[in-house]
């Protein structure tokens, strides 16, 4: 799925905790989940932190759809 | 010494020398000697080979009357007791691509003798036969025809006589290479176990799982500031609305859905269920924008920090959902976030 919205030109960021399938198939912006559980979640946290914490990882896969992954390389992984 | 190796070749009617486009149409023809490129490979495949006959086919007739055609080729494989099939290479021409790839098929599937094509990726023949047949990676054009044939007859040669192949990535040949014929009545803990030893003795084996051939796609970028973006969500895993409306299967998906969820700030656990067999969906019943994060996406475009939130998410559920599905789903999807005017989209996976 990733790779074909990146096909019609729309930058991805693929937020998941599999990252070396991710990197398998191609994709190009690739984000480590908290958990395969709760990908954008931190439930140990208290309800208003996690908010904070779910915020922050948001906020990095979007400076993410702003770079490009290395020279020579063909994804951008942040684990 | 012994006997040289039985090599066919099959060209079309530009290599043949008979025409372009006027004599497409032109049906089978022999001629017992190499012809055009043949030159080229027989020079290529050395002294042990000969080109024993070369298969002459029109673009047209192949490519309209495909089954039939390959049908006779394997006659007149049969006929000149061929031990070797090369077809092409066939670059990125569509029509003389796909004529090389269904035939190069043919022979490996049904004469099981060694058999090789060379085409260009975005060759139609390419897609349609690279894990049924050997199809060496070319350029796409034709002006490359040294390199390609000396790529093709080198694994020709590898392929004759019975060197070890490696992957496709590893040897330059598109897909998977041909299919193979699983003996079921060996269980799959001693065929698993002889192809460990093949492997580890350097000898060759194939893996029994055709894996997708995973294309390159040029990296998007966005292109205005994140302040001004419209950003999407897209998950696989399985969140649909309560009572799950379109019985969204949590396995083996067939399609997926958008929902929309307005202008909520948040998505509320009391609206959501989780249609996804392959994970524990407790934390997400609990707080769904642990899966899809509009509570922050919604304060980040209140802060400025971005555009807006397309009001909608697309969810489908990844589980034992095969490549070419996930394929169909992102073209729609694809097309959906475009018809919306999207600009970015952050995708979760379970």
């Amino acid at each position: 799925m990733v790779k074909e919205i990146e096909r019609a030109g729309i930058p991805v960021v693929h937020v998941t905790n599999l990252t070396k399938i991710s990197e398998g198939i191609g994709s190009h912006r690739i984000l480590r989940g908290n958990s395969v559980l709760h990908v954008f979640g931190n439930p140990s946290l208290p309800a208003e932190q996690e908010v904070k914490f779910r915020k922050g990882m948001v906020e990095e896969a979007l400076e993410m759809l702003t770079q490009a992954p290395k020279e020579g390389q063909h994804s951008l992984v942040r684990e | 010494m012994s006997e040289r190796i039985r090599v066919i070749h099959y060209i079309n009617q530009f290599y043949a020398g008979l025409g372009g486009e006027d004599t497409a149409s032109v049906g089978i023809s022999v001629r017992e000697e190499p012809v055009g490129p043949g030159l080229l490979l027989k020079g290529l495949l050395g002294d042990n080979y000969e080109i024993a006959a070369t298969i002459i086919c029109g673009d047209n007739y192949i490519a309209e009357n495909t089954e039939e055609v390959c049908g006779r080729f394997l006659e007149i494989i049969e006929e000149y007791k061929g031990q070797l099939f090369i077809a092409g290479p066939g670059f990125n021409a569509g029509r003389y691509g796909l004529g090389c790839a269904a035939a190069t098929a043919a022979v490996t599937e049904k004469l099981e003798i060694p058999a090789v094509t060379g085409l260009y990726s975005e060759n139609p023949g390419t897609d349609l036969y690279k894990d049924r047949a050997y199809i060496i990676q070319t350029e796409n054009n034709a002006a490359k025809m040294r390199k390609a044939m000396k790529e093709m007859a080198a694994f020709a040669k590898r392929l004759a006589e019975g060197d070890f192949i490696g992957d496709g990535k590893k040897e330059g040949f598109h897909g998977s290479g041909p299919a193979i014929r699983i003996d079921y009545s060996v269980p799959a803990s001693v065929r698993g176990l002889n192809m460990l030893l093949d492997k580890y003795y350097h000898r060759s084996f194939c893996t029994e799982v055709i894996m997708p051939n995973h294309e390159d796609i040029p990296l998007p970028v966005l292109e205005k500031p994140l302040s001004e973006i419209r950003l999407a969500f897209v998950t696989d895993g399985g969140l649909v609305p309560k009572g799950n409306p379109d019985n969204m299967v949590p396995t083996n998906s067939k399609y997926y859905k958008s929902y929309s969820f307005g202008d909520a700030e948040r998505l509320e656990a009391a609206d959501y269920e989780v249609s996804h067999q392959g994970y524990n969906n407790a934390f997400v019943l609990e707080d769904p924008n642990r899966l899809v994060p509009v509570d922050a996406a919604v304060a980040l475009e209140k802060e400025g920090k971005i555009g807006d939130v397309l009001p909608s998410y697309y969810t489908t559920a990844g589980v034992m959902t095969p490549m070419d599905m996930g394929k169909k789903f992102g073209e729609g999807i694809a097309k959906g976030l475009l018809d919306n005017h999207v600009d970015a989209a952050i995708l979760t996976s379970t």
